[in-house]
């Protein structure tokens, strides 16, 4: 699949997350489409479980990812280690810190 | 699997989330007094996913979908398209050069099914306590992997 091709797809999600969806793109809706969808998904979990794992599909495998329990890494924010995101005590989610603490 | 396929399932699953979440948000909102997280929403999502990105991406998939979020929530911000299509592309485009082209759809589509399934349950908490939801993105720095919020 092409860089182009991957940027209309990148840019009609967008598109549609900017306007409200249309009755053309309603008219699309199938389940054969949200199946796939729902398939997809399970690359996702094949992934995690390294057992079950085609390294010739996914390569070297990456360290499985074990989730941790919640944690606070600052006296009001809270931080999910499944979602990889943290949040404002009585709040909502919070970017800054979910970048600090998960992706660096 | 064609990108109208990938897309529509995307929306498709994102739109569901939005309905079956926002639902229950209010009430699940007042159960956790620790924040307005809709945790038994997340908790379902996140279970099949695993792997499938690395930490970073991870985190600026959901910086992404939060922000498409505020700016469908909040009536003070504006979607910033070229930048956030430009942070999704790289993660799309992130694939494992080993993938056939059909296994790369499956990976496209799991990511924006990711996104989509973010960006409903974004708005599902957003709903919960609106004001204080946009007034949370006022906050947001950018960060080195995402831009941020555009205001109106």
């Amino acid at each position: 699949m092409g860089r182009i091709r991957l940027a209309v797809i990148a840019c009609s999600l967008i598109s549609i997350l900017g306007t409200h969806a249309s009755s053309a793109y309603a008219h699309h809706f199938g389940g054969g489409a949200i199946a796939a969808g729902i398939i997809g998904l399970a690359v996702g979990a094949a992934v995690d479980d390294a057992v079950h794992r085609d390294e010739y599909v996914y390569g070297p495998p990456r360290p499985v990812y074990r989730a941790g329990t919640p944690f606070s890494p600052h006296f009001n924010v809270m931080c999910y280690p499944a979602q990889r995101a943290c949040y404002n005590n009585g709040g909502y989610y919070n970017p800054n810190w979910s970048y600090r603490v998960f992706a660096n | 699997m064609n990108f109208r396929k990938l897309t529509s399932a995307a929306f498709a699953i994102s739109a569901f989330c939005m309905l079956s979440s926002y639902a229950s948000a209010q009430e699940t909102v007042n159960a956790t007094s620790d924040n307005k997280r809709i945790d038994a929403a997340w908790e379902d999502l996140l279970e099949t996913e695993g792997n499938l990105l690395s930490n970073a991406q991870f985190v600026t998939l959901t910086n992404l979908a939060y922000q498409a979020a505020s700016a469908r929530v909040c009536d003070n911000y504006a979607l910033d398209k070229d930048k956030i299509g430009k942070e999704l592309d790289k993660i799309l485009t992130a694939g494992n050069p080993q993938l056939t082209s059909d296994q790369n759809d499956e990976r496209i589509a799991a990511i924006l099914i990711s996104f989509g399934a973010r960006y409903g349950l974004f708005i599902a908490e957003g709903h919960a306590d609106k004001e204080d939801f946009c007034a949370n993105g006022d906050k947001f720095e950018a960060s080195h992997s995402t831009p941020a919020p555009k205001q109106k």
